[in-house]
């Protein structure tokens, strides 16, 4: 992964890579901190995140990033995933993959206790993993990570040993056993508190991780607490053993301004989710840790079904007809990359990176292109038409969005209104959008979906994906698509992925935006706060001097 | 943000608007002059398109070129309170309208049905009034959904209740007039006394009151915008402009404070103006 | 004045029946809350399940008809609204949909912030009123207050709380910008809530203390050779506050609304913020639990004023402060 510590990126990417060199010291090992910060055992740090996932902290059933960030402290994974794209042991010693790629065998650590001192063991895992593909759990996002349909059951072989078996190869399945979304309950909470895993809250949301939730007040507050017992740190982490600090207090703050705020009056020490317009206030005192995040970027997906964009040539005046390089950079200050491919730059092992620069902004071969469709006629708004047809296309969105989404959003209507193309912005509540997207009554929608694998594509570019609002149903994308689920052979899949990427840069499909990251900012005495490879922090090792 | 606040206002700002002739009258009676003038024709005063987006200008504080500065995208702020005034006197204008329809029948029919389902109606009326009206607009939101149509009936809504008591009251004492009487004397229709004498007669007083509660509707219209329950970017409405601007504030004042000013510059006209209507003498809140 | 149900009038009923009258009256206030709360939540157009659920529950129908039997949504309209009041008397307003956890919990995490946010907002107006009544009394500097009122009045809250902020939280940080902790985080909240009110009720009591004034009582104490500002402390305050107290119902709703505002402003916790979230996620039974609150504190409130007006000044019964009451 690509970590870009420093929060000057104003000069363009020459530029980068001195920036990148400059603060080598502090970003070699991720890290927040200033220099005079000198370690101190205890105390508490406060983290403060713009939501809380009220109602959806079930780790194995909830989509919220938010809860990925939030629970981590409290749940381990059988592996650990290095932002550089390596898997290290975490909950299990070792490994064993079959020749065949069909049957994973974990041997687990034999020291691990749950907080609520149920014994960490063979039996836990199948347990967990049993709880995901229930069908009461209702778990989208995590059992697909565990496979999906290809998932065929998890063996106990002995006390510490265990096997997950799989229908056909399933390559992102070590990766994705780092996430939080297939971490692990106490099989005591799955026995006696199964219906109350989405409220969570202390006593309920239990791990074994290196802090327990001791309070949750919805819509405020979070407080953990070190666990003491703690001494299973992924291998190769910079911290062993307990936590640093006594206790780590998450505030809910949803006003970008009032948590920048908080941090330059001190009253938090971390802000999460930073706002580049934030940034703008945090001078050199705050440390500041931005991460590119790895996935599907912010994108438009356009309906290839629908009238206005079954042809390629209104897909293609779309992506040249507005200046996206410059509303990127206005929007977002200067502190996010344009996207140009439907993988992010830190996706491991699958980018393209000879797509960057491949299309630049050109209104001139846009209008050129509506032109010889036939999009000649102009009505009494500027617009283009066809048959007495408006040259339109229907943008849905729910909310909430984004205060930088909706700027973008203004630029990407203003830029195509100058070449006579009309995009109309319906922001809709979740239920309405749900109906609109599901009966395929858009034009264009938009997100940016974060996985550390590339076999995101599959549900975003697959026939019938759950994520393919593009509708795009291809034989030789499909077969690209299986191939590289199948294969864990790293140069093979890069491959395969690279040839999906070319494929959505010639036909449109999606239109990458730009690439979203996860910033952190940590105020002067806090250190030791590392991050995953969404950007996402650890406090294992944070320390705070204050 | 209420009716009784604007009752209030129009009671109590009496005392230094003076009685007769008043500077602050016909300051407001100008300013009210001017919105108005702005919400029909904006492009009388700005030549620019409030939609518009320049993204070599984007926050730039207060100039020559952009009077109220520019805001994210590069949009000229003063362009978007021009036309953001059609859209928030609009909304204000319309749900005030449709409170005062509303009130005006529920609250005549309230005065001349018998007395058990006047009984029931009030009785209604006063649980709806234990609310705060903000919050009876939120509720109303709550049932319908966000959106700009629904902000102008949560706000009609929460309005409705005061209308109809006074509309009630006022048909009360006009029932028991001489003329009213005397019609009924002559046998004449009661739907048409109704629709000549008492609904006519009902209606001065409120017309007072709905001039204040045209400002008290645009600052709850405003209000659900601010929360994100009305009109969506890019719209140019005030409450929803201002809302733009809140996470700016520390490096963009002018997005937020200059919506703001035009809201409450509306208000405080619409309650002076309001205040005069009444002590022309054209009725009274009793 | 807005919601008074004990406007009795007439002669005076024995102080048994009229209280019973009054215990009557906050019955059906809170029952026709409940009752308009109910029928809220089957107005709402859509699956309450799909609601519960979200964009991201993709449940089967299996699933989905087990919850709608688990919250008794399959049963006859009319069962659910008895169940439903039977509940509300035991005290249970029934789960939220989307924190899962009991309203009646919800409402009591965050019920303590808001009360403190409001009792501070209410201290902070009443001091700012009897500031400018003390020190602002004559009549030129009546007429600076009283245009500052004005505009404290007209101002939205929001916009009031975002210059509040930028001034003091961001340009001079004088106060912190955010959080629950102490009361130094309190005085912005605050100061945004209290202004409109402290708008308000300085020109209520503006009004009433020229009519004191005016009063016998007041060309008495001053030929005893009384002070002016002992004046305004003794007898033309108290003789203006019933006026004001008459708008208490108003001003428990400023106070209430204000709270929705301001707790979304300043990312504060408390009821505002959960009833803002209940409505944009269509919360419902939490949102019938803050409107059955919400009822309650109203009842309350009004009993209150009832009592004070006694305390404030014993000659006057209740029909006759009804009269004076601003409507």
């Amino acid at each position: 992964m690509r970590l870009i510590c420093s929060a000057r990126r104003v000069l363009g990417s020459a530029a980068l890579i001195a920036g990148v060199a400059l603060m080598a010291s502090g970003c070699a090992s991720p890290q927040a901190g200033s220099p005079d910060a000198s370690p101190r055992a205890g105390g508490t740090i406060t983290f403060a995140v713009d939501v809380d996932p009220v109602g959806h902290l079930d780790v194995h059933s909830s989509q919220l990033d938010i809860n990925a960030i939030l629970q981590r402290p409290v749940f381990d994974s059988l592996v650990s995933l290095n932002p550089d794209g390596t898997i290290v042991p975490w909950l299990a010693k070792s490994w064993i993959e079959s020749d065949d790629g069909l049957r994973y065998t974990f041997v687990l650590r034999d020291d691990v206790t749950f907080t609520d001192g149920a014994p960490f063991n063979a039996e836990a895992v199948k347990a967990n993993f049993d709880h995901i593909v229930a069908p009461g759990t209702a778990s989208a996002q995590a059992s697909s990570m565990l496979g999906g349909a290809f998932y065929a059951g998890t063996t106990v072989v002995d006390d510490t040993t265990v096997q997950i078996e799989f229908l056909q190869p399933f390559a992102p399945f070590l990766k994705n056993a780092a996430a939080v979304q297939l971490g692990f309950y106490s099989p005591l909470v799955l026995a006696e508190h199964a219906d109350e895993l989405k409220a969570g809250g202390p006593g309920i949301s239990v791990g074994t991780g290196p802090f327990t939730l001791s309070s949750y007040t919805p819509g405020s507050e979070l407080v953990y607490t070190k666990n003491p017992a703690y001494n299973w740190s992924p291998e190769g982490a910079a911290h062993q053993g307990a936590a640093v600090i006594d206790t780590l207090d998450v505030k809910i703050l949803p006003e970008s301004a009032v948590r920048t705020g908080a941090l330059t009056s001190g009253q938090v020490d971390i802000i999460g989710d930073t706002a580049p317009a934030s940034l703008a206030q945090l001078g050199d005192a705050y440390n500041i840790i931005s991460t590119k995040s790895p996935g599907v970027p912010y994108s438009l997906f356009l309906n290839v079904t629908r009238p206005v964009f079954a042809n390629v040539a209104e897909r293609l005046a779309l992506a040249e007809g507005f200046d996206l390089n410059a509303a990127v950079k206005g929007v977002f200050q200067d502190r996010y990359e344009r996207a140009w491919s439907t993988l992010s730059p830190t996706t491991p092992n699958s980018y393209d990176a000879s797509l960057e620069g491949s299309r630049p902004f050109n209104s001139g071969d846009a209008r050129a292109l509506l032109d010889a469709q036939g999009w000649t006629g102009r009505d009494s708004e500027g617009f283009r038409t066809k048959d007495g047809q408006r040259l339109s296309a229907r943008w849905i969105s729910y909310t909430p969005v984004s205060e930088d989404n909706a700027s973008l959003a203004a630029l990407v209507q203003d830029g195509m209104k100058k070449i006579g193309f009309e995009i109309v912005h319906d922001v809709l509540e979740p239920g309405a959008y749900l109906d609109a997207y599901i009966a395929g009554n858009y034009d264009l929608t938009d997100w940016g979906y974060l996985s550390a694998d590339a076999d995101i594509l599959r549900s975003h570019l697959g026939t019938g994906g759950y994520q393919n609002a593009s509708h795009v149903s291809d034989p030789a994308v499909d077969a690209n698509l299986a191939a590289a689920v199948a294969t864990t052979d790293p140069a093979k899949r890069a491959e395969l992925y690279k040839a999906l990427q070319q494929y959505n840069a010639d036909a449109i499909a999606t239109l990458p935006l730009y690439v979203p990251e996860y910033v952190l900012a940590a105020g002067r005495g806090i250190g030791g706060v590392t991050v995953d490879i969404n950007g996402w922090p650890q406090f294992t090792a944070a320390y705070t001097s204050r | 943000m209420n009716s009784i606040a604007g009752a209030v206002r129009g009671r109590w700002t009496r005392r230094w608007t003076g009685r007769g002739t008043s500077a602050p009258g016909i300051i407001a009676l100008f300013v009210l002059a001017i919105l108005c003038t702005m919400a029909l024709f904006p492009a009388l005063f700005t030549g620019l398109d409030p939609l518009a987006t320049d993204v070599s200008v984007i926050l730039k504080p207060p100039s020559w070129a952009h009077i109220f500065g520019t805001d994210q995208v590069g949009r000229d702020v003063y362009t978007r309170v021009v036309y953001g005034a059609g859209y928030s006197l609009g909304v204000g204008f319309g749900a005030t309208v449709i409170a005062l329809v509303v009130g005006v029948v529920l609250g005549t029919l309230a005065g001349l049905v018998p007395r058990a389902l006047d009984g029931v109606l009030m009785r209604g009326v006063e649980i709806v009034m234990a609310f705060p009206e903000f919050l009876v607009a939120l509720f109303v939101i709550a049932v319908l959904g966000p959106g700009p149509v629904n902000v102008v009936i949560a706000v009609s809504v929460a309005a409705v209740p005061a209308y109809i008591r006074v509309a009630r009251a006022e048909t009360l004492v006009v029932r028991r007039a001489g003329y009213v009487e005397a019609a009924k004397g002559l046998g004449v229709h009661p739907v048409w006394i109704t629709l000549r004498h008492i609904i006519p007669n009902t209606l001065a007083p409120l017309s007072v009151i709905a001039t204040i509660g045209i400002g008290t509707a645009i600052v709850a219209a405003a209000g659900l915008s601010f929360l994100g329950l009305g009109p969506q970017d890019p719209t140019p409405e005030w409450g929803l402009i201002l809302s733009g601007g809140r996470n700016l504030l520390a490096v963009a004042w002018w997005v937020a404070v200059f919506p703001g000013v035009f809201i409450t510059a509306t208000v405080i006209s619409a309650t002076v103006f309001g205040r005069r209507l009444r002590s022309r003498g054209t009725g009274g809140l009793r | 004045m807005r919601g008074r149900l004990a406007a009795t009038g007439g002669g005076e009923p024995s102080l048994g029946l009229r209280l019973a009258a009054r215990l009557g009256a906050m019955v059906v206030v809170v029952w026709g809350a409940a009752t308009l709360a109910f029928l809220v939540l089957r107005l709402v157009p859509g699956d309450p399940v799909d609601i519960m659920l979200g964009v991201q529950g993709q449940a089967s129908p299996a699933v989905k008809d087990a919850i709608r039997a688990d919250l008794g949504l399959d049963r006859p309209a009319f069962e659910q609204y008895f169940s439903y009041l039977g509940r509300i008397l035991t005290g249970d307003l029934g789960r939220s949909y989307q924190l899962r956890l009991p309203v009646v919990e919800v409402i009591g995490q965050q019920l303590a912030a808001t009360v403190q946010l409001v009792a501070v907002s209410l201290l902070f107006a009443l001091v700012l009123v009897v500031l400018g009544a003390l020190m602002f009394g004559g009549r030129r500097s009546r007429i600076i207050v009283g245009s500052l009122e004005l505009v404290a009045i007209s101002s939205p809250p929001f916009w009031i709380g975002l210059v509040l902020l930028a001034m003091f939280g961001f340009g001079l940080n004088w106060f912190p910008v955010a959080g629950d902790d102490g009361f130094r985080s309190l005085v912005l909240p605050s100061l945004t809530i209290a202004l409109p009110v402290a708008g308000i009720l300085g020109q209520v009591l503006a009004t009433g203390m020229a009519d004191a004034r005016a009063q016998p009582f007041a060309l008495t104490a001053t030929a005893r050779g009384i002070g002016a500002r002992r004046l305004v402390l003794r007898h033309t305050l108290r003789h203006a506050a019933l006026s004001a107290v008459t708008l208490s119902g108003y001003i428990v709703g400023s106070l209430l609304g204000g709270a929705v505002i301001v707790e979304s402003v300043f990312g504060r916790s408390g009821i505002g913020r959960v009833t803002l979230a209940a409505i944009t996620q269509r919360d419902l039974p939490v949102v019938m639990g803050i409107i059955i609150l919400t009822a309650v504190v109203f009842v309350i409130v009004n009993l209150m004023v009832d009592l004070s007006y006694r305390l404030i000044d014993p000659r006057l019964t209740l029909s006759a402060v009804a009269i004076r009451g601003v409507r």
